[in-house]
């Protein structure tokens, strides 16, 4: 009996200080990692803007982000409007969400202040295979995007791509080889964001403020 | 009463003698799961280390004091506390990697080279050999990771941590970043090194 007490006491002591000192790490931390996260989802949006890039420090993407970016109501959905330094808009941000192969893929495309045609798109979090899906991230696939006009559709899409031994021909993308499923749901959360992106721009293209943005 | 190990002994036997890869066939999952990259998998290596001599560090300490009767939770609750912590500090100071890495920092949780330390060797050893131990398994681990890892993302990807090593004239092999060329190489070494091992051993008993 002595030794079941005894046992019983001494997991509950040991859990109680490994729980501690891990509450006390992650208390010491966790602005930092909030921080993280914003600074992240900050960066994504100024570099697809020029307004910043990978070398650009944490503090200085923070203070560009609040002087050039005012996110606005637009319907049911949130806009980034984007502007630089003589407070032109130069471009207005739409947030992507969808599932991939392995997991959700988020990220944010930008598009001009005309609402027609993308400036660029970033994809800030995945779970898709290391060195094929995951190459959704590299430039030569984002790059695809730019130009391409919102309004003008091939076989009821905005985004098409290549099917594996396609050869290549006007508004078709290149996929990632030996990444069908992951190219698919690119397609498709593309497709999606960019049409929820048009009609609610159509129907309000100015926007409403927002109360307590982050 | 039973001879103390020596650290010299310990350390050979962690890094190649009783290779935990090589030799046991553990921590296989992250072997396979992490290796397409070299960036990946020196962080995940950094990772194990850290909570291999840690945990046995913590497990020796404590040996006199854990009742037999729990020994093995307490050894799951100190291993998965210094994986918090390395989880924790990646996403503080190392959030890209930490992202890349997500799953698999979880993982080393599971990793049956820690627990297999922590029941074979920190339960019956000092603090001191004890810690060379876990970081002498860590090593151990490591070398083989990594030594995957190099040959994966060069014929994979023509790379070495993300710099070109290989010219236009190499055509990627796709299927050496997907899982099945993980076990394909990860054979070759097993294979090679038991050979040497056993060559080795042969000729130290004539």
């Amino acid at each position: 009996m002595k030794d079941k007490i005894y046992a019983i006491v001494f997991m509950f002591v040991t859990s109680s200080v490994f729980v501690a000192a891990l509450s006390v790490a992650n208390m010491a931390t966790r602005d930092i990692r909030s921080k993280n996260q914003l600074v992240k989802k900050y960066r994504a949006i100024l570099k697809m803007c020029d307004l910043a890039d990978d070398n650009t420090d944490t503090d200085t993407i923070i203070d560009i982000y609040k002087a050039s970016v005012k996110p606005r109501k637009h319907g049911d959905i949130e806009l980034y409007h984007i502007y630089d330094k003589a407070k032109n808009k130069i471009a207005i941000v739409h947030e992507l969400n969808g599932q991939g192969f392995w997991g959700p893929i988020m990220g944010y495309v930008a598009l001009e202040p005309s609402g027609e045609k993308i400036i660029g798109v970033s994809i800030t979090k995945h779970d898709e295979t290391p060195g094929l899906g995951q190459r959704i991230e590299e430039e030569w696939f984002l790059v695809q995007f730019e130009d391409v006009n919102i309004n003008k559709e091939v076989e009821g899409k905005i985004i098409n791509f290549l099917k594996s031994g396609e050869a290549e021909k006007p508004g078709y993308m290149k996929a990632i080889t030996g990444a069908t499923r992951t190219s698919d749901s690119m397609e498709k959360i593309l497709n999606d964001s960019l049409k929820e992106f048009r009609e609610a721009f159509k129907k309000d293209p100015e926007g409403s403020e927002v109360n307590n943005a982050s | 009463m039973p001879l103390k190990p020596k650290p010299k002994e310990v350390f050979y036997k962690g890094l190649w003698g009783e290779n935990p890869v090589i030799r046991q066939t553990l921590g296989i999952c992250s072997t396979l799961a992490v290796t397409n990259m070299l960036s990946n998998t020196l962080v995940m290596c950094i990772g194990l280390i850290f909570v291999s001599a840690f945990s046995n560090l913590t497990v020796s300490f404590l040996r006199n004091k854990t009742p037999d009767r729990v020994r093995m939770m307490f050894q799951v609750l100190v291993i998965s506390s210094y994986v918090i912590i390395v989880d924790i500090f990646l996403k503080a100071f190392m959030p890209d990697m930490s992202e890349k890495l997500s799953a698999y920092v979880g993982l080393i949780i599971t990793n049956c080279i820690i627990m297999g330390r922590c029941e074979a060797f920190a339960r019956q050893n000092t603090p001191g050999i004890s810690f060379l131990d876990g970081v002498a398994s860590g090593l151990g681990y490591s070398f083989v990771l990594i030594l995957v890892a190099v040959i994966r993302e060069v014929m994979g990807m023509g790379s070495i941590l993300g710099y070109k090593v290989l010219g236009d004239w190499w055509t990627n092999w796709t299927i050496m970043v997907m899982p099945p060329a993980a076990f394909f190489v990860l054979a070759i070494i097993i294979w090679v090194s038991r050979n040497i091992i056993y060559a080795t051993e042969e000729k130290g008993n004539k």
